[in-house]
């Protein structure tokens, strides 16, 4: 006789993820084992450092913060199966437009920070429409254009901070800092408003994929070009109202990167931008569930930083959770292929 | 006086551009097969934290690059796995595989960082070839890994075109139901591919860090992994016009070193400005490539990124 339970989808792809996760850690375990790295006072470091007081739980919570943000951003691209691996080009614009204001003029107090986060959101759009044009007009594939264009932005911020907006009373690569206008209110201890922000975006963006016209158009596009076209849906509009949002979305977490962690403007630190496009697979681009899985990044990267102060090497953390990547890659994929039998089926057949 | 200087600028980009065509060539082949590999830039930094290590550990550069190739064919090994035989996405894979490269090279090589390596490759001249005048200091003055990837390049063009087995990689990179059909194993040509562009990746790895900088930096490939993709792209699939596409590369790295020498207009535009001179001329690339293929086939694979499932077929 077959034993045959009723699982619900959520539920099978939840244990398949937290398995995989737990896997990982096994294979990071061995990494640690051949480098005679302790493992339990690592992993011991890891959870206090992220999740062990209120303190460092919102350490974890500030590097959520930008990852959040990319995350939201690569799903709205990887909705409509536009491959924007730009993110961390975007955020570094979104970073420049923001000081570009916060450095030249000097606006009263709401006017400042709104016209900070709207410049940045626009500079960072723009450099989603770059390579959204270039594979509209002129067939360009977007996963190599954004790239490159990672590596413009990146090196148009050193040029400005080691150059002309390097901060004239210090020799490290910053600019000098911001008006306390433009600084992003505060919520609690080193958190800011970003914390609220992001989860009001998921939301509203959940809501926009999932209830409106436009979402539905992302969608099509994102299955197939043919149906949109017989749809009467201009894949090339969506393909650049896509890319443009992902961008200003993208600019935004290096908005909140410069304006709330910083208050100036310096060389990101790079990879956010590509962690959003993990987070967002593994949440399978569900803009609720790239908040769960920013946190979860959070806590990892919180963690590293933590190995830093128990004199463990810090870019074990990177080696962790990769290792967790694959895993969860592997067992998600895995997951969505060998499904359980549907609940539904299973009444109709009683 | 001129002269000398153009030649050594072309000597130089010979040299800069032997890592981008190594890796892109390896590449190439893997895309041929069907699987789109966007790991390179994480291989390529395991294959060069591993030779200096292993290098510095026994003294032996040869060691040291096999070993560097090893590690890269192992990590294909993984990457193969995940998008041959699970099927898991190859974009997100592939960007796995950067991460992992990455933080796997850091924390292993961390020991490493800065120390001089001292059995570095040689340069070989090589007997007549060397002394013909400009071809000769440009061509043929290199060490032996730049010989390797001049062979390497002929040595892809041959199999791809002229042997039974490269007909069916590329028939699996286009049509793998009917290469199945005929009897070929789809699986196991594309977990070669991958094994072998992987090995490729950490071949140039090597060459970046034992046979040309001399040293293990963190994230010391700077982005000439994806510059290698965007090759394959530009090559349209091809490695003869690989070769060029890399060399038209490693000139423009080599502007951006020789910017202060050369003087002119170069001494008073920023280092970083001339730093994007690669990304954007890849970009530009691309855009005239892509206008091409509006009209004419590009030669991307038509099954490029896509899984392949034996009960579909």
């Amino acid at each position: 006789m077959r034993l045959e339970m009723a699982i619900p989808l959520w539920l099978w792809r939840t244990g398949a993820f937290i398995i995989s996760v737990l896997l990982g850690l096994l294979v990071s375990s061995l990494v640690l084992v051949i480098s005679n790295t302790p493992i339990y006072a690592t992993y011991r470091a890891i959870y206090t450092g992220s999740l062990g007081s209120l303190d460092a739980l919102q350490g974890s919570l500030v590097y959520a913060e930008p990852i959040a943000f990319t995350g939201l951003a690569a799903a709205i691209a990887f909705r409509a199966q536009v491959w924007n691996i730009g993110g961390e080009g975007q955020m570094a614009i979104g970073a420049f437009g923001a000081a570009l204001i916060a450095l030249n003029t000097n606006l009263p107090d709401p006017y400042m920070l709104l016209a900070v986060v709207v410049c940045g959101a626009f500079c960072a759009g723009f450099w989603g429409l770059l390579p959204a044009a270039l594979k509209v007009w002129l067939g360009v594939n977007e996963v190599l254009s954004t790239l490159m264009l990672n590596y413009v932005a990146i090196l148009w911020i050193q040029f400005l901070v080691f150059g002309p907006w390097r901060d004239p009373s210090g020799g490290w690569p910053y600019s000098s800092y911001f008006p306390t206008q433009a600084d992003l209110p505060p919520i609690a201890g080193s958190l800011d408003i970003g914390v609220i922000a992001a989860p009001c975006l998921a939301i509203m963006l959940a809501f926009l994929l999932r209830f409106t016209r436009w979402g539905f158009e992302v969608s099509v596009v994102g299955h197939s070009h043919a149906s949109a076209r017989y749809a009467a849906i201009s894949v090339s509009r969506v393909v650049i109202q896509v890319m443009v949002c992902s961008g200003a979305v993208a600019g935004l977490a290096g908005i909140q990167q410069v304006c709330g962690t910083a208050g100036r403007l310096y060389v990101l630190t790079p990879g956010y931008g590509y962690l959003g496009i993990l987070v967002s697979w593994l949440a399978g681009h569900n803009p609720v569930l790239v908040l769960v899985m920013a946190v979860f990044y959070g806590i990892l990267l919180q963690g590293g930083s933590a190995l830093r102060i128990a004199q463990i090497e810090p870019s074990l953390v990177s080696v962790i959770q990769a290792a967790v990547i694959l895993f969860a890659l592997a067992g998600l994929t895995l997951a969505a292929r060998y499904r359980p039998r549907q609940v539904s089926n299973m009444k109709a057949r009683q | 006086m001129t002269n000398m200087l153009v030649i050594n600028l072309l000597t130089a980009s010979v040299a800069a551009a032997t890592p981008l065509l190594l890796a892109a060539l390896g590449e190439l082949v893997v895309e041929r097969s069907g699987v789109l590999n966007l790991g390179v830039e994480g291989l390529m930094l395991m294959g060069a934290m591993t030779a200096v290590a292993t290098t510095i550990a026994t003294a032996n550069v040869a060691l040291g690059i096999i070993s560097g190739m090893a590690v890269g064919a192992a990590l294909g090994l993984i990457f193969a796995f995940l998008t041959v035989t699970i099927r898991a996405d190859h974009v997100v894979t592939g960007l796995a595989m950067v991460l992992f490269g990455d933080g796997l090279s850091r924390f292993a090589g961390h020991g490493l960082v800065g120390v001089d390596v001292h059995q570095t490759v040689p340069p070989v001249l090589v007997p007549v070839l060397a002394n013909i005048p400009v071809i000769g200091p440009v061509l043929f003055q290199q060490n032996i890994l730049v010989y390797l990837s001049y062979f390497a390049v002929a040595a892809v063009w041959f199999f791809l075109y002229r042997m039974r087995a490269g007909l069916a990689l590329r028939a699996a990179g286009e049509k793998p139901s009917a290469t199945d059909v005929a009897g070929w194993n789809v699986f196991r040509i594309r977990y070669f591919a991958v094994m072998f562009g992987a090995a490729m990746a950490g071949l140039a790895g090597a060459f970046l860090s034992v046979g040309y900088l001399n040293t293990w930096a963190d994230g010391m490939t700077a982005g000439r992994g994806w510059v290698a993709l965007a090759l394959v792209i530009f090559a349209g699939w091809h490695p003869i016009k690989l070769l060029g596409g890399a060399y038209l590369f490693g000139a423009a790295y080599m502007l951006i070193v020789q910017s202060q020498v050369l003087g002119g207009a170069f001494q008073f535009v920023s280092g970083y400005i001339m730093q994007m001179f690669p990304y954007v001329l890849a970009i530009v690339v691309l855009a005239l490539m892509g206008r091409r293929s509006i009209r004419r086939r590009s030669g991307a694979p038509a099954a490029l990124a896509v899984p392949y499932f034996r009960e579909e077929r």
